[in-house]
C-alpha cells in the first residue's frame, strides 16, 4: 500500500486546510487519523452477526413494518381468474390506496398513499378509461333527468357509488380531506 | 507456506470426501415437476450480463458484461462462484465465442478500431490476435467446426453486410454470403449455414440504420453449390438468433412472438420467446411439417439461445435485470405432461403468458382436428384478453383460412374485426389516435360486424358480442346494451364465448353501477352447463365479491343468508355463499366455531366424489381452502388460516396442477407461524412446524428453520434425525443442505482460523452439490454467499468477495417475495460491500435493509454502524452522524450490546465532527473517555487514548473551546512523542493479516503539534504557536531528508506556509514573506516532481506573499518576481478546473490578482 501524505485531514474538518493530495480519500484519511481501534472490530461484528439462513421474524412484525402486505397473501389465495376487467383492477388499486374516490366523483391517483409498486402508464390509462365511462353514465343520467345540472347528477351518482367502494379505500370528504372508507 | 496454498491443501480432503448429491428420485422428498420449469439464473449483479456462450466441455460460460462501464468479457464456472474477467484491455470487447477446442475465445474488439475487429484470445498464452483491420467494421463472428472463423462485416457506414470466412489466423478470407445478414450459425457437421436475411428499407440508407429483418431464415448448404433455402415458421412476429443443437437435430431461435408491451406491433421492443424446431440434417432445413415448440414464456424476455450439451443457455431480461440463464434443452414445459395435465395447468395458472405457453404446447397434442381448431380459437381469445393483439390477429387469420363459408367464416371475420378494434383502442389510449377518428372507425366497423351477426340466416353470437363492444366504444351505450341482450346466455355452447359474454355483461353492469343486474348475470354464469367447475366457481366467487363489495362486516350475514336461500341447492353458487356465510363471523366471534363450521362444509365436499374423486369436490375444496385462508388471515385468525392451508395441502396429490398452489399457501402460512414461534421463543412449536413443512414441501428454508429451532432447544441430534429420515437416500439434497447449513452456522464458534477455513471449505463443497440439485432456491445461494463471505473475512481474498457478491445477488433475485430471506441477504451483502469499500453498492443494500425489521439488536447495530460509515465515506455527514447516534441509542437500550459501546461512541463522535457538530462530538468523546482509560493498559489502548485526546482536542478547537482544546492537544502530542512506534494493528478478523498503517507515529506527532499551534494561535499565544509551527517544519524537514518522497515535499510546503501565516499574525511581515517564499519554492518543487501545478500550498504561498506586499506594506522588491502573473495564472487554472474544495483558493487568488492590478503597473496584467 502506498503511503499517503500526512494531510491534516482531521484539522481540515475544523480550521486547517484540507489536504491537496491524498492517495486514500480525505474521509478515509480522517478515519485513519481520528477513529479508535476498539474491539470488537466491524468485521468481527459482521462475522458474529451473519446468518446462513433467513431472519426469524414473525408475520406480525413484518406486517407492522410494511415489509409484507396482505395484498400479496390475497394474490396467493385467489383461486382462478376467468377474466379481469378494469373494475377489478380499479378495486385492487383502491384497496392498495393507489386510487381514490374524489369529491367530484372521479377516480384520482393517490401516489402519496400507494402501497407497493404500480405501473404508472397502466394506472393512468385505467383512470382515464374509468372516468370516461363515468362521464358517459352521467350524460345518460342527465338526459334521463332533465333540469338537473351536472353537479347534481354527479352528486347523486356518487352517493350510490360510495356504497360499492372497497373497504379501506381512500375517499375524499367534502372539505377536501382524504379518509379511508370505514366498514365497521 | 503461503495462505492460498494452505487453503487449497486444506480443501483437498474435503473435495475428495464430499459425496455426490442427487436430485431426489423417490421417497417422501421426491419433488416431481410441480409446475413449469423456470429459467435458472447463472450470472448476477447490478450490471447487465449477456450473450452467454458455453465452452464445448460444458464446464463454464463466456459472457459479456458492462459491470465496469465498458463492455468486457467474463468467464464463469457453471458449478458456482463468481465471474472472472477474461482480460483487461481497457476497451470494449463483446460477442465472446469459445473455440471448438475450448482453447481460444473469438470476440469483437473495439480497442484499435471503433467500428469493431474480430480477434482471438488464446487462453493458455494470453495472446490476442486480431483477424480483421480498420478498413472493415465487424459486428458478429462465429467459429466453424474445423477452426475457421466467420465474420459479419461491412466496408462503410451505409454498405451492406456480408459473411466472410477465413482461417483461424485470419488468412484465406473469402466471402460466403454476399448480401446483408445477421446472426449466422453453422451446423455441428459444418455442412449447413443458417442466418437471418436483412433487406434495406430505403436504397440510400444502409441496413445498419434502416433494416427490414426477416420473418424467416435462410439455410445455405456449405457442402454443395445451391441457392439458400428460405424457411418461415407459422408464428406471429419476427425471429432471430438461430443456432443448432449439439447433435444437429434441433434448431433453436428467438421469436418476438407476442405484443407484450401492447404497442400494437411485434418487434424487438417486445419480449423475446425461445423456440426450437426439429431439424433434418440431410435435407438441410427444418423437418417438413414440424411445428416449432415454445421453450420459454413471454413473461420472460429471453434471447440469444444457445443449445449446449445438455442445457439451453439464454440471455433474459427479467424484472429489470439482464442476465444469462439456463434451462433444460426441452424448455419450460416438462416433457412428461400429457394433454390432460397441460389442460389442468392452463386452469391452474395465474399468469396469462404462462397460460399461452401451455396452451400452445397442448394444441398439437390434440389428435382431434376439431379439438385443435377449438384450441387455436382459445389461444386467439387468450391473446386478445392479454392484449397481445398482433398474435391474436395471426391466429384469427389462421382460423379464417380454414373456416370455409357460412357461420364459421362469419365468426372468424368477427374475431378479426374484434381484434382489430381492440388494436385501434390501444392506439387511442396511447394517444396515437384522436377520439373522433377512433369513434368513426368504430362506427364503420360496427356496420360491418352487424352484417356478420346474422349472415346466411345463422346467428353468430361472437359477432353480436363483438358488435356490443364496438358500439360501446363508439359511444352508443344503448345499442351496445341491446345487442348484448340479444345473445341469450343459454344459447352459448362453448366456454370461450361464455367468457366473452360474461366479460361484456360485467363491463356493462359495472358501468351502470347496476349491482342487482350484475348479481343476476353472475348467478347465471355460475350455473352455466358449458363451463367446467373452476369457471363456475370463479363466477360464484365474483358473485360473492359483488354482493359484499362495500358492505360492513356486521351486515354481511344479513345479505348472504337470503342469497343462499335463493340459490339452487347443491349448486356451486350455493356452496360458495354457504362458505362465505360460515366465514362471516370471523373477526367478531370465536374463530374455533368458524373453523368447525367451515370444516363441516369441507367434509361435505369429500362425500360422494371421494377425496380426489369426481364432480367438483377437489375444486370446491380449493376454493374453500383459499377463501378461508384469505378471510382468516385478514383478521389474524391464525388458527383457522393454518388449519385449512394444512388440510388442503394434505389432500392435494403431489404432481398435480394444484399442488404448486397448495404448497405455496401451506409454506406461506405454516412457515409464517413457525418463524413467529421461533421469534417468540416457542421452540417446540417452531420445531414441529418447520418439520411439517419439510415433509409437506421439502422447502430448504424449513430445514434451516428446523436446525435453528432444534439447536435452540438445546438438542444436538440433527445428524441422527436426518440420518433416520433419509436412510434410504443418503445423498438427498435436503440432508446435504442441513449438513452444510449446520457447519456454516457454527463457524463463528470455531476459534482457530485455519480450522474455520477448513470447515468453510467443507460446507461449501456440500453446498455446491445442493446448488446443482436445487439451483433455483435462494436458501442455497444465501448459504454459499455466507460461506464465501466468511472466507473473505478470514483471508481478505478479493476472489471470495466476488463469489459472495454473485451468490448474494442470485439469492436476492430468487427471494423477491421472501422478506425474511431478504432481511438476511441485504444485511450480509451490504456489509460485504462496505468491507470491500464499495460504498454505493453497500448503501443500496443497507438502505433496503433498514426498511425491514430486525430480529436482534446485534443485527441492527451491525447495519447501523456499517451504514453510518458508508454515509460518512459518501460525504453524507449529517446522515452518518444521525445513523451513528441511532447505533449509540441501540447500545444504550440493550445491555448485551455494551461491548460495542466504545466503537459506537467513537464513530458517532467522528461523524459529528464531519457533520459540523463539534459540540455533539465532544459530548460523545466525554462518554467514551472512561471506557478508553479503562482499556489503556495495552499498546492499542494507549494509542486509542492518545487518539481520543487528539480528536477531542480538534473538536474543541473547532467548537472554539480553546481552554479544553489546549491541554488535550498538548497531551496528545506528548503521548505520540513518547511512543517508540505505533503498535501493530489488531487483525480485523481472526486469522486475517492486518493491513499496514497508513500513518506512522511521526505523522501523529506532526498532526498533534500542528493542531496545538493552531489552538495556541487562536488563544493569542503567538510566540508559543510559532515555536510549535517551527517544530512541525523541523519534523517535516527531517522526514524529507530521510525519505525524499514527493508527499513529504508537499507536506513541508504546507508547514512552511503555516509558518508564514503565524509570522504574519505576529506582525513579522518580513519573516512571513521569507517563510512564504520557502513554501512557494517547495510547492513548485513538488509541482515539478509530480506535474501537479497550483496545489493549495502553492496558491496559499502566492497569496501570502501578495498579502504581505499589498496589505502588509512589504516593498515589492521583497516579494517574488512575477508574482502578479503567477497569481493570475493560479486563478485561471482554478477557474478552468473548478472544484468545490478549491473555491476559497480561487476566490482569494482572484481578489488579490485584481488588487495587484490596481496597485501595480505590472505589464503582464495590462493585457
Amino acid at each position: 500500500m502506498r503511503r499517503i501524505v500526512l494531510a491534516l485531514a482531521l484539522a481540515g474538518a475544523g480550521c486547517i486546510s484540507v489536504p491537496s493530495v491524498v492517495v486514500v480519500d480525505r474521509k478515509t484519511a480522517l478515519e485513519m487519523q481520528a477513529a479508535g481501534e476498539y474491539a470488537p472490530s466491524a468485521a468481527a461484528s459482521t462475522g458474529n452477526g451473519m446468518s446462513p439462513g433467513a431472519t426469524a421474524l414473525s408475520r406480525a412484525t413484518l406486517l407492522e413494518a410494511g415489509a409484507e402486505s396482505r395484498a400479496g397473501f390475497d394474490g396467493l389465495t385467489e383461486p382462478w381468474t376467468v377474466f379481469r376487467t378494469d373494475a377489478d383492477a380499479t378495486d385492487e388499486l383502491m384497496t392498495r390506496k393507489c386510487l381514490g374516490e374524489s369529491r367530484d366523483a372521479t377516480i384520482v391517483e393517490r401516489r402519496e398513499t400507494c402501497l407497493g409498486e404500480v405501473d404508472a402508464a397502466v394506472v393512468a390509462g385505467l383512470v382515464q378509461r374509468a372516468n370516461r365511462a363515468r362521464e358517459q353514465v352521467w350524460r345518460w343520467l342527465a338526459a334521463k333527468a332533465p333540469g338537473r345540472d351536472e353537479t347534481a347528477v354527479r352528486a347523486a351518482w356518487r352517493s350510490i357509488r360510495l356504497d360499492e367502494v372497497p373497504c379501506g379505500a381512500p375517499v375524499q370528504a367534502g372539505d377536501g380531506r382524504w379518509e379511508s372508507k370505514a366498514c365497521p | 507456506m503461503p495462505m492460498n496454498v494452505r487453503i487449497v491443501l486444506a480443501m483437498l480432503p474435503v473435495l475428495l470426501a464430499a459425496g455426490p448429491v442427487r436430485a431426489a428420485t423417490a421417497g417422501q422428498d421426491v419433488l416431481p415437476e410441480a409446475g413449469l420449469r423456470v429459467p435458472v439464473r447463472i450470472t448476477a449483479g447490478a450490471a447487465n450480463q449477456f450473450l452467454g456462450m458455453p465452452f464445448p466441455d460444458g464446464s463454464r460460460i463466456a459472457f459479456a458484461s458492462d459491470e465496469r462501464a465498458t463492455t468486457e468479457i467474463y468467464l464463469q464456472d457453471l458449478s458456482g462462484g463468481g465471474p472472472r474477467l477474461l482480460f483487461d484491455r481497457e476497451a470494449d470487447a463483446t460477442w465472446p465465442r469459445p473455440s471448438p477446442d475450448g482453447g481460444r475465445v473469438l470476440y469483437l474488439s473495439f480497442r484499435e478500431d471503433a467500428r469493431g475487429d474480430a480477434c482471438v484470445f488464446d487462453l493458455q498464452s494470453g495472446r490476442h490476435t486480431c483477424l480483421t483491420g480498420p478498413s472493415t467494421a465487424e459486428v458478429q463472428a462465429l467459429w466453424f467446426p474445423d477452426g475457421d472463423v466467420g465474420v459479419v462485416q461491412r466496408d462503410s457506414l451505409h454498405a451492406d453486410f456480408r459473411l466472410v470466412r477465413m482461417s483461424g489466423d485470419g488468412r484465406n478470407a473469402r466471402t460466403l454470403v454476399a448480401h446483408s445478414l445477421s446472426s449466422p450459425a453453422v451446423s455441428p457437421d459444418g455442412r449447413i449455414l443458417v442466418y437471418v436475411p436483412i433487406e434495406r428499407v430505403l436504397p440510400a440508407v444502409g441496413v445498419t440504420f434502416a433494416p427490414r429483418t426477416g420473418t424467416g431464415l435462410a439455410f445455405q448448404r456449405l457442402d454443395r453449390d445451391e441457392p439458400a433455402h428460405p424457411w418461415r415458421p407459422d408464428l406471429p412476429g419476427a425471429l432471430g438468433f438461430p443456432g443448432f443443437s449439439v447433435d444437429g437435430r434441433w434448431l433453436v431461435f428467438a421469436q418476438y412472438r407476442n405484443d407484450t408491451n401492447g404497442d400494437g406491433s411485434i418487434d424487438g421492443s417486445d419480449n423475446g420467446v425461445v423456440f426450437r424446431v426439429a431439424f433434418d440434417p440431410a435435407g438441410g432445413t427444418p423437418e417438413a411439417g414440424a411445428l416449432p415448440e415454445q421453450l420459454t414464456s413471454a413473461a420472460w424476455n429471453c434471447q440469444y439461445p444457445v443449445a449446449g450439451r445438455d442445457t439451453l443457455f439464454v440471455t433474459c431480461s427479467h424484472e429489470g435485470s439482464l442476465d444469462v440463464y439456463r434451462l433444460p434443452l426441452d424448455g419450460a414445459v416438462p416433457p412428461g405432461w400429457d394433454l390432460a395435465r397441460l389442460d389442468a395447468e392452463v386452469r391452474a395458472s395465474r399468469d396469462p403468458w404462462e397460460r399461452l405457453l401451455i396452451m400452445t404446447r397442448a394444441m398439437p397434442l390434440d389428435v382431434d382436428p376439431t379439438g385443435r381448431r377449438t384450441r387455436l380459437r382459445s389461444i386467439a381469445f387468450a391473446e386478445a384478453d392479454a392484449g397481445d393483439l398482433s398474435s391474436a390477429d395471426h391466429h384469427a387469420r389462421a382460423l379464417r383460412r380454414d373456416a370455409g363459408a357460412g357461420a364459421p367464416a362469419a365468426e372468424a371475420d368477427a374475431l378479426l374485426e374484434l381484434v382489430d378494434h381492440r388494436r385501434d383502442e390501444q392506439r387511442f389510449q396511447r394517444g396515437a389516435m384522436p377520439e373522433e377518428r377512433f369513434q368513426a372507425l368504430a362506427r364503420a366497423r360496427a356496420a360491418r360486424v352487424r352484417a356478420l351477426a346474422g349472415r346466411d340466416g345463422d346467428a353468430v353470437p361472437l359477432a353480436r358480442l363483438a358488435l356490443s363492444e364496438i358500439l360501446d366504444a363508439a359511444g352508443d351505450e344503448e345499442a351496445a346494451r341491446t345487442t348484448f341482450l340479444s345473445v341469450p346466455l343459454p344459447s352459448l355452447a362453448d366456454g370461450d364465448l361464455v367468457r366473452l359474454w360474461a366479460r361484456r355483461g360485467v363491463e356493462l353492469r359495472d358501468a351502470d353501477g347496476d349491482r342487482a343486474g350484475l348479481l343476476t348475470l353472475l348467478g347465471d354464469l355460475s350455473a352455466h352447463p358449458t363451463l367446467d367447475a373452476p369457471d363456475r366457481l370463479a363466477f360464484a366467487e365474483r358473485y360473492v365479491a359483488a354482493l359484499l363489495r362495500g358492505r360492513p362486516a356486521s351486515r354481511r350475514a344479513a345479505v348472504l343468508a337470503p342469497a343462499l336461500a335463493a340459490a339452487a341447492p347443491g349448486s356451486d353458487l350455493a356452496f360458495r355463499l354457504d362458505l362465505e356465510l360460515r366465514l362471516s363471523p370471523l373477526g367478531q366471534g370465536d374463530p374455533e366455531a368458524v373453523r368447525k363450521a367451515v370444516f363441516d362444509l369441507y367434509r361435505g365436499t369429500l362425500e360422494g366424489g371421494g377425496k380426489d374423486g369426481g364432480g367438483s369436490g377437489p375444486d370446491r375444496r380449493k376454493v374453500l381452502a383459499l377463501a378461508t385462508a384469505r378471510r382468516a388471515a385478514a383478521v389474524d385468525a391464525d388458527v383457522v388460516t393454518y388449519n385449512f392451508a394444512n388440510t388442503w395441502a394434505s389432500g392435494v396429490k403431489r404432481g398435480t396442477a394444484d399442488r404448486k398452489t397448495a404448497e405455496a399457501l401451506y409454506r406461506a402460512v405454516v412457515l409464517d407461524r413457525a418463524w413467529g414461534d421461533l421469534a417468540d421463543g416457542t421452540l417446540a412449536d417452531a420445531r414441529g412446524r418447520f418439520w411439517e413443512v419439510t415433509l409437506q414441501t421439502g422447502a430448504l428454508e424449513a430445514h434451516g428453520g428446523f436446525v435453528e429451532a432444534r439447536l435452540a432447544e438445546g438438542k444436538d441430534d440433527l445428524e441422527t434425525l436426518y440420518g433416520n429420515r433419509f436412510k434410504d437416500e443418503p445423498y438427498n439434497p435436503a440432508f446435504a443442505f442441513m449438513r452444510a447449513y449446520r457447519i456454516a452456522r457454527d463457524l463463528p464458534q470455531i476459534a482457530d482460523p485455519g480450522e474455520a477455513l477448513q470447515a468453510t471449505a467443507r460446507a461449501d463443497a456440500i453446498a455446491r452439490q445442493v446448488a446443482q440439485a436445487r439451483p433455483n432456491t435462494w436458501e442455497v445461494h444465501l448459504l454459499r454467499g455466507y460461506l464465501a463471505h466468511r472466507r473473505h473475512l478470514g483471508t481478505g481474498d478479493p476472489g471470495a468477495a466476488v463469489d459472495a457478491t454473485a451468490e448474494y445477488a442470485l439469492a436476492l433475485d430468487l427471494a423477491r417475495d421472501a422478506p425474511r430471506a431478504r432481511a438476511a441477504i441485504l444485511l450480509e451483502a451490504g456489509l460485504l460491500q462496505a468491507d470491500v469499500g464499495n460504498t454505493a453498492a453497500a448503501l443500496r443494500h443497507l438502505d433496503d435493509r433498514a426498511r425491514l425489521p430486525f430480529a436482534t439488536p446485534a443485527a441492527e447495530l451491525a447495519m447501523r454502524l456499517g451504514r453510518a460509515r458508508c454515509l460518512f465515506l459518501s460525504d453524507r455527514d449529517t446522515e452518518a452522524a444521525q445513523e451513528a447516534d441511532r447505533a449509540v441509542a441501540l447500545v444504550d437500550a440493550h445491555g448485551e450490546l455494551a461491548v460495542h459501546r466504545a466503537r459506537a461512541l467513537d464513530r458517532a463522535a467522528l461523524y459529528a465532527i464531519a457533520a459540523g457538530r463539534p459540540d455533539l462530538a465532544m459530548e460523545r468523546y466525554a462518554r467514551l473517555r472512561p471506557l478508553a482509560e479503562a482499556a489503556a493498559g495495552t499498546p492499542i489502548g494507549r494509542l486509542n487514548l492518545a487518539r481520543l485526546d487528539l480528536a477531542m482536542g480538534a473538536a474543541a478547537l473547532t467548537a472554539g473551546s480553546l481552554p479544553d482544546a489546549l491541554p488535550l492537544l498538548a497531551r496528545a502530542r506528548q503521548a505520540f512523542t513518547g511512543m517508540d512506534a505505533l503498535p501493530v494493528p489488531q487483525a480485523e478478523f481472526p486469522g486475517r493479516t492486518p493491513p499496514p498503517r497508513a500513518f506512522d507515529r511521526l505523522d501523529f506527532v506532526v498532526l498533534a503539534t500542528a493542531l496545538e499551534a493552531r489552538a495556541l494561535e487562536a488563544s493569542g499565544r503567538l510566540d508559543e504557536a510559532a515555536a510549535r509551527t517551527d517544530d512541525v517544519v523541523r519534523l517535516r524537514s527531517a522526514r524529507l531528508a530521510a525519505r525524499d518522497l514527493d508527499e513529504d515535499v508537499l507536506a513541508l510546503a504546507e508547514a512552511e506556509y503555516h509558518q508564514a501565516a503565524t509570522a504574519g499574525r505576529r506582525g513579522d511581515i518580513e519573516g512571513a514573506a521569507v517563510h512564504a517564499r520557502n513554501a512557494l519554492a517547495r510547492a513548485r518543487e513538488y509541482a515539478q516532481r509530480t506535474g501537479t501545478p497550483f496545489t493549495t500550498a502553492e496558491v496559499q504561498a502566492l497569496a501570502g506573499l501578495a498579502e504581505a506586499h499589498l496589505l502588509g506594506g512589504l516593498p515589492r522588491s521583497k516579494v517574488e518576481a512575477g508574482l502578479g502573473t503567477a497569481l493570475l495564472a493560479a486563478h485561471a487554472f482554478l477557474s478552468a478546473h473548478p472544484s468545490r474544495t478549491r473555491d476559497a483558493d480561487r476566490f482569494r487568488s482572484g481578489l488579490l490578482a485584481a488588487l495587484w492590478r490596481l496597485r501595480n503597473a505590472d505589464a503582464s496584467l495590462k493585457k
